[in-house]
């Protein structure tokens, strides 16, 4: 499937590897020397790939910048790597090619101090000014004096008759604490640029520090909204780690739950989205039936939010009777609500004419940012992680992915929408399935010690594709630990989608991405 | 007590105690107006929102604003530094004028009516173009980003509205003849002029919730863009102000309305007063009830729909109504 | 009554406006308390420091509209005393002057339409 022949002659120089998908997550690693990073993501952009991610992992004798590059259209994971020098650690950039690099480089900077030759602006982006040490590095490495300059965000240009508006961090349409700084002309906005940070509380440095049961809570503080799906992109990847086998009845009710948690999610984003256009009213609704998910969860988690439910080879507790008749019913009355949503916001004369053909991404654009979930769903392409690397239960249950067209406001809406409907299916079929037996797996070790190597699991957060990479060094701690969130990807494509809009546009733009803070601070 | 009133009419002239017990009529008219509406906005949002909304003060949350005033009066007045002081102070003082003077000129009874000005209509319409004049000082004084984008929208959004509710209540002005309230009610003794001319009622109704900044037009305070708008540096008594002045406009445009296309205090049984305040309160809860079922609308589909629709509409209106009154 | 005597109602209303608007927060101000807090008094603009002033020359896109309202503005007042002075019944000719009048006005508002005053175009720089 993926053309080794082709890429052996494409760089000579290069180490590839075929790696067992199953096991590892990935099919191909390749390790180039620095010089060639910028050849090798061009051939992947003219292949049709996107950036998956990119980060630095520190080996101590060296640093080890790790590309990941997929396709949305074949499971086509490449691991491409390179070594840096430790002392003076410096790579070429690849803003260029993939824009969303441009911020996954500045996060390498600030956590690494990897300089990144021919990046424009390689100032702070999580961090506070003034912190003196790379937080990343394992051996502590001090912030240059000149790389202290380098890194102080350059104030906004105070040319004469320049309109600087701040969105944020304590704006009522921001979602939390994420601030944009917009340049405007009168109503117009000129150049937007999201400030993020405002909730960063590295939590990738935090799982270098605990084992991988003390880290369990953690992904759930990521992303509140999804906060099952996260716990569940842990667990996953460490029992794949470990290999560890997961009972039958334990994959269906992660389904369950995860559903039930992703519908949760977008009935919060559906009333959060109204609030942004001005309609007040559909948030109180969209609470009523949030509510009733969260009852069902809290009955079986024993938490209301930060969910911190799965557990390596299961489960906390098992479900019960009471679990599945409380989310029959809660099927029965949602199916019911949506029609009144209809009525109350999709056929309203005004809210069509907000959201039409208002904020229009295509597929370009999408594969320069790495963008995931119901935000590029909307351009129509069926990408979904349930489906093209199917886990849990969702191999066995057969579900459409809805798509747009336009690629606007509206297919976004249209589309969660949808996606509600069919995560009750999905609900509704996985209880009609749900065997008996273990709900968790039996004779596990009391200490996790994962065996040497590298793994990249993914999983389809309510936002989109997120994926953690973990490097063991048989400790029961994780040697590294790296969350590739969805929302950053899809947050960083407002400047560009922003500009040239108008203000109102440019906050509907800002609600129809469903961004959570807090998961792309991390 | 008669004998005391006697008096006093006498020593003061009935024309001034008119004035006087006007005043304090509609200061208290005013005041209570403005509680009752903070009141009614929180419940009719949470009926509408599935949610019963204040009820802990008083029977049914009742006392609730009285408490709610209070504690505004017992508020820090903060005057950011860089205001300009002038502006800053003069706007709040600017925003109720208008506001006070629109009830000289209502009739809210057969001869409840302060002073029935020959030409009533243009007293209001006059000074409400003093409101939008507030909200630009408040905006511009402020200086704030959000204050400024906020008074800049209110003067645009204004001037776009202010031409069809002219031209609408024009047409109300030509099938009457006179340009006083009190003629334009006795004109609807036979039949409303919302029977008449149902599309001038209605372009009168849109303009008149535009002009008063309310959803879906509350473009100049939009608070998901732009905070608060105009009065974003504003707080404690200050802002009260704006609000009692907003709360107020609202029954003033509704008050109008009923007055040129619901007969005004016209109606059988009741005294002409309660059918005033039945018909102005009904369409108050008209567009308490828009605030809390439309999302905004965008700035330029606001100014659009003003001049590419409203207007045109009123211009045919208008001429149809001249050619059909000559027939 | 047709003396400017009339108006000495909206007068008092206006004097009393102003008094009613006063009153409150001078109370307000003898009995609120007072914060030292320097930053209670800095301009909010999201809980930053506020870079860049508010009093630039603000590009204010519908400039046009406002100049298309005062041409209209004035003209519609016209209309008032056409309004009272309009008889029914008979004399066509007061018919025809308004409709001429008002067709004059509509020609503004189609030359501003035609020359795509009413177009909000995205702004690609």
């Amino acid at each position: 499937m993926v053309e080794i022949e082709e890429l052996k002659r494409l760089f000579p120089r290069a180490e590839i590897a075929e790696i067992p998908y199953e096991e590892r997550g990935y099919h191909l690693s390749i390790a180039v020397e620095k010089g060639d990073i910028p050849d090798v993501a061009d051939t992947f952009a003219k292949k049709g790939c996107y950036l998956f991610d990119l980060f630095c992992v520190d080996y101590l004798d060296f640093l080890e910048l790790v590309y990941f590059f997929n396709n949305h259209s074949a499971p086509y994971r490449i691991k491409v790597t390179t070594k840096l020098d430790p002392e003076q650690p410096t790579a070429p950039s690849i803003s260029r090619i993939f824009t969303i690099a441009h911020w996954y480089e500045r996060e390498i900077h600030e956590f690494f101090g990897v300089f990144f030759e021919g990046h424009p602006n390689l100032t702070y982006l999580f961090l506070h000014e003034g912190i003196d040490f790379y937080p990343l590095r394992k051996k502590q490495v001090k912030v240059s004096e000149e790389d202290k300059k380098r890194l102080m965000p350059k104030p906004p240009g105070e040319e004469e008759d320049t309109f600087f508006i701040n969105l944020g961090p304590q704006h009522p349409s921001t979602h939390g604490v994420l601030r944009v700084i917009l340049k405007m002309d009168g109503e117009y906005i000129l150049w937007a640029e999201p400030v993020l940070g405002y909730l960063h509380r590295m939590h990738e440095k935090m799982a270098e520090n605990r084992t991988y049961q003390q880290f369990l809570p953690n992904p759930g503080r990521m992303d509140y909204m999804g906060a099952l799906n996260f716990n569940l992109a842990h667990v996953k990847a460490v029992e794949k780690l470990c290999g560890i086998e997961v009972p039958e009845r334990a994959e269906y009710v992660r389904t369950i739950t995860c559903e039930l948690n992703r519908i949760g999610s977008h009935l919060l984003w559906l009333g959060a989205f109204l609030a942004d256009l001005g309609g007040l009213t559909p948030f109180l609704y969209v609470f009523d039936d949030r509510e009733q998910v969260l009852d069902i969860l809290e009955a079986v988690t024993g938490s209301r939010l930060t969910y911190s439910y799965f557990r390596f080879g299961g489960l906390y507790n098992d479900v019960d009777g009471e679990f599945i008749e409380k989310t029959k019913r809660f099927i029965e009355r949602l199916r019911g609500r949506f029609d009144m949503y209809n009525r109350l916001i999709t056929g309203n004369v005004i809210f069509i004419n907000r959201v039409k053909g208002v904020g229009i991404m295509d597929e370009a654009l999408i594969r320069r940012y790495g963008s995931s979930g119901p935000v590029i769903r909307s351009t129509g392409l069926p990408y979904d992680i349930r489906k093209k690397e199917p886990y849990a239960a969702y191999r066995d249950i057969d579900f459409e992915i809805p798509t747009g067209v336009n690629g606007d406001n509206m297919d976004r809406y249209m589309i969660r929408l949808k996606e509600m409907e069919i995560s009750l299916n999905i609900i509704e079929e996985a209880i009609n399935r749900l065997p008996d037996g273990p709900y968790r797996a039996e004779k596990l070790p009391k200490k996790l010690k994962p065996p040497k190597g590298d793994l990249l699991s993914t999983v389809e957060s309510p936002r989109g594709e997120l994926g953690v990479y973990i490097v063991s060094d048989e400790t029961e701690i994780p040697y590294r630990m790296r969350w590739r969130v969805p929302s950053y990807s899809n947050l960083m494509t407002f400047p560009e989608l922003a500009r040239g809009c108008l203000i109102a546009d440019a906050i509907a733009i800002l609600g129809s991405y469903d961004i959570v803070v807090p998961e792309i601070d991390r | 007590m008669t004998d005391v009133l006697k008096i006093a009419v006498e020593a003061i002239g009935q024309d001034t105690l008119r004035v006087i017990l006007g005043l304090i009529g509609v200061l208290i008219l005013v005041v209570i107006n403005a509680l009752m509406l903070t009141w009614a906005e929180r419940k009719v949002a949470g009926h509408m929102q599935r949610r019963i909304a204040a009820k802990e003060v008083g029977p049914f949350g009742l006392i609730q604003p009285i408490a709610d005033s209070l504690k505004l009066l017992g508020k820090e007045l903060i005057t950011p530094m860089k205001v300009d002081r002038v502006l800053y102070f003069l706007a709040p003082v600017i925003c109720f004028i208008p506001v006070l003077v629109s009830f000289v000129v209502i009739p809210f009874g057969e001869g409840l009516q302060v002073r029935d000005i020959n030409v009533g209509i243009l007293v209001i319409l006059a000074f409400s173009s003093l409101s939008v004049l507030s909200i630009f000082i408040a905006g511009w004084g402020s200086n704030n980003k959000y204050s400024l984008i906020g008074a800049a929208r209110s003067v645009a959004q204004n001037i776009a509205y202010e031409v069809p509710l002219l031209l609408s209540l024009l047409i109300v002005v030509i099938m009457v003849g006179s340009l006083s309230l009190k003629d334009i009610v006795e004109a609807q003794k036979g039949m409303w002029f919302i029977l008449y001319q149902p599309i001038a009622f209605l372009i009168y109704f849109i303009a008149g919730v535009a002009e008063t900044n309310r959803t879906p037009f509350d473009l100049p305070e939009a608070e998901s863009e732009l905070v608060a708008g105009f009065h974003t540096e504003y707080s404690g008594m200050r802002f009260a102000i704006f609000f009692l002045a907003e709360y107020t406009n609202i029954m003033i445009i509704s008050a109008v309305a009923t007055t040129f296309f619901l007969g005004g205090y016209l109606g059988p049984y009741l005294p002409g007063i309660v059918w005033f305040l039945i018909k102005t309160y009904f369409l108050v809860f008209v567009i308490l009830w828009f605030r809390w079922t439309f999302p905004r609308v965008r700035f330029d589909q606001l100014l659009n729909f003003s001049w590419k629709i409203l207007i045109p509409v009123s211009f045919i209106n208008l001429i149809v109504t001249g050619g059909i009154l000559k027939l | 009554m047709d003396t400017i005597a009339d108006f000495y109602p909206v007068l008092v209303f206006a004097i009393v406006a102003v008094i009613f608007t006063i009153a409150p927060v001078v109370i307000s101000y003898l009995i609120a308390p007072r914060t030292k807090g320097k930053k209670t008094y800095v301009t909010y603009e999201c809980g930053i420091e506020p870079f860049g002033g508010a009093w630039i020359r603000y590009s204010i896109l519908y400039y046009i509209y406002a100049l298309i309202f005062i041409a209209f503005d004035v003209d519609v007042l016209y209309l008032f005393p056409v309004a009272t002075a309009y008889t029914k019944k008979g004399n066509t000719y007061e018919f025809y002057t308004l409709l001429v009048f008002i067709l004059l006005l509509g020609l503004a508002l189609v030359y501003a339409w035609g020359k795509g005053v009413f177009n909000w175009k995205r702004k690609d720089q």
